[in-house]
């Protein structure tokens, strides 16, 4: 069964650039445009990894994570912090929310491809 | 400001008033007896209670206040507040012979002086001499008071400046980081897009179109690069850099942007080389910091390097306390005079101050500042058709080193610095590691956190003018953000452990530190926090 990935950004040219990289990989990708519609293509789809911005229109990335953690099925779900934020107070609030990596823009696919990599298997491991 | 005591005066309003009219009839004569000889328009008021006195009080700039003692059912003294309340002019209190007890309490109240009746009459000169000396200190008085609230209102403002610019510092730098933070997006797109058509997600790809595909890739990198050149350079000069040393081995500082490099100089394309001999020594350094100023070297030199040229990353050991890091290239070199040039804006000043970009480009400028920042210092070298080498280097990883490093950076100071020494005791059981990262992060970033040899509590080292005032500054910080954090009661004391011209420093600081002479790696004694 292929792999899915959730992208919660409201930025549409980087939500095109992620999912034509992580289809061509072989992932099924959702997306949604804003935080409260992140939470709720995650609890429907459950998807594999999600990928999360910061600044978001509604809620931002820090408190979405948040509540995305306290869905059962999302808990142990792995969610990238993809940014343009590079401050540490950035990263550390990020992993208080519940964020397993923190990725900055501009990326390299690679790293963003190796983290989903490595996070899903991890979890998949345990 | 109007400096009257020292003038001579022409006018002159004496209010008297006493509950006797024979009294003041007779003061009135002495008055007018006592200025008879001098050139002074005497305009003198009588009235025989103080209440209609103070009703009729003449208006007058030079004005004095004869005050009778003695009145039914109340004394001069009781009127003074009153009097004080209307008039700024000195109040004299009249007595009669034998009340000369109620001096202290008269002056307590707020009188000028008192004359005792009897005397005046015998004395004019005497009168004439209590009213100048009553109007000459009033008028001192005045003089201060106007001074202290010029004073007052010239700190009002300087505290007003003061603010206002800290504000326009602060916005600048939100500026920056939004303007960094808005660019990065786009960036992200152009970059990613190029490189999913050059990975052929798209559909097959020729040679050449890679090639084209290759500049657009590279260029993004290098706007990127530069954004974030911006960035650092706005939090140097706002310093918001925060700055974490400790003990690192140069390959670990090479290693993670290896590929970066390799990828940047492939675009070029040019060979990147590196020779890092077995058992360089390691390093005291933020590796951030370093490993920016070793990416903004390299993509230097492949920006002057032509096809196929070399670049050659390598580590040389500089004496006994120092570790440089060279990027030689092969591009067309620079005449003496612009390296001689180029080596003196690359070197010269106090990194925070420098210019930005000033004719020789951010990448190097941050460079020097990066260097800076790990105690280190920049050097050029360049021929003429064989190519340029820029080197920075890294103090060794052993306190002797570090601090030798720090006291260098003290004495190339444009201004005169003392280096001065805090020691920071926690009042609990504080874990010392703890307390030293907690003493950089309130540091300023060229100041050095180091644990005590004892290792009961840690030291800061900073470059200061005002020693008493660093210590202040830094108390101040670290309880201020203790408090913030939840930990009011656990109050760490800063202690002012001395401060030495940059010229006297070593020994004072070998000694604090128990340092001698060996460059062995003593690695305990500093920190290796992250």
């Amino acid at each position: 069964m292929p792999q899915s990935v959730l992208i919660v950004d409201d930025e549409p040219r980087i939500t095109a650039a992620l999912m034509t990289r992580l289809e061509a990989s072989g992932y099924t990708v959702y997306h949604a445009i804003n935080g409260l519609a992140g939470i709720e293509a995650a609890a429907l789809y459950e998807p594999d990894a999600i990928i999360l911005d910061i600044r978001l229109p509604d809620i931002d990335g820090y408190e979405t994570c948040q509540r995305l953690r306290r869905f059962p099925t999302l808990q142990a779900t792995p969610v990238i912090f993809l940014t343009a934020n590079v401050q540490d107070e950035a990263i550390e609030r990020a992993k208080g929310a519940g964020g397993s990596r923190f990725i900055t823009k501009p990326y390299e696919a690679c790293d963003i491809l190796r983290a989903i990599e490595e996070l899903t298997s991890l979890r998949n491991a345990a | 400001m109007n400096l009257r005591s020292s003038e001579p005066f022409r006018s002159l309003s004496v209010v008297i008033i006493d509950d006797d009219e024979d009294h003041l009839v007779v003061v009135h004569d002495a008055l007018e007896r006592a200025f008879a000889g001098e050139q002074i328009k005497l305009t003198v008021s009588s009235f025989t209670h103080p209440a209609v006195g103070l009703a009729e009080l003449p208006d007058h700039d030079r004005q004095v206040i004869l005050l009778d003692y003695q009145f039914p059912g109340s004394t001069g003294l009781d009127w003074i507040p009153d009097f004080m309340r209307v008039s700024s002019a000195p109040i004299i209190i009249l007595t009669s012979s034998g009340d000369e007890h109620i001096a202290a309490e008269a002056f307590r109240e707020g009188a000028s002086d008192y004359v005792v009746k009897s005397d005046i009459i015998e004395s004019p000169s005497m009168l004439r001499r209590v009213v100048r000396e009553s109007l000459r200190k009033h008028t001192l008085e005045q003089t201060n008071r106007e001074l202290a609230r010029e004073l007052k209102r010239a700190n009002a403002e300087l505290s007003q400046k003061n603010e206002r610019l800290t504000e326009l510092t602060d916005t600048a730098h939100r500026f920056v980081e939004n303007v960094a933070h808005e660019f990065r997006t786009p960036l992200t797109v152009i970059r990613e897009f190029a490189s999913i058509i050059n990975d052929g997600i798209g559909g097959e790809v020729t040679p050449k179109q890679q090639e084209y595909l290759a500049h657009i890739v590279g260029s993004a990198g290098d706007l990127a690069e530069l954004v974030n050149d911006f960035l650092n350079c706005s939090r140097l000069r706002s310093n918001l850099i925060r700055v974490q040393r400790e003990r690192i081995a140069v390959e670990e500082l090479i290693s993670p942007i290896w590929p970066i490099l390799q990828a940047r100089a492939a675009s070029k394309p040019a060979r990147l080389t590196r020779t890092i001999p077995q058992g360089t020594p390691a390093v005291f350094a933020d590796p951030d910091k370093a490993q920016r100023a070793i990416i903004n070297l390299v993509i230097n030199a492949i920006k002057y390097s032509t096809p196929d040229d070399e670049i050659h990353l390598e580590i040389a050991q500089d004496g006994p306390h120092l570790i440089r890091i060279l990027v030689r290239d092969q591009g067309p070199g620079l005449p003496p005079e612009s390296v001689q040039h180029l080596f003196e804006r690359f070197r010269q000043g106090e990194p925070t101050s420098g210019h930005l970009a000033d004719g020789f480009g951010l990448g190097l400028s941050i460079v020097k500042e990066m260097a800076a920042i790990n105690l280190g210092q920049v050097d050029i070298e360049s021929t003429i058709g064989e190519g340029s080498t820029f080197s920075f280097t890294l103090p060794r990883a052993n306190t002797r080193s570090i601090i030798d490093a720090f006291i260098k950076r003290a004495k190339s100071h444009p201004e005169s610095r003392q280096v001065t020494v805090l020691s920071a005791h926690a009042c609990d059981a504080h874990p010392i590691d703890e307390l030293t990262r907690e003493l950089s992060e309130v540091a300023m970033p060229f100041d050095l956190t180091l644990p005590a040899p004892d290792r009961h509590h840690a030291m800061l080292l900073g470059i200061t003018n005002d020693a008493a005032q660093y210590r202040a500054r830094v108390e101040q910080a670290i309880n201020e953000k203790r408090a913030a954090h939840g930990n009011p009661d656990d109050q760490i004391s800063i202690e002012l452990q001395g401060h030495w011209s940059p010229d006297h420093a070593l020994e004072a600081l070998q000694d604090l530190l128990e340092v001698h002479n060996e460059t062995e790696e003593t690695d305990a004694t500093v920190s290796t926090h992250r």
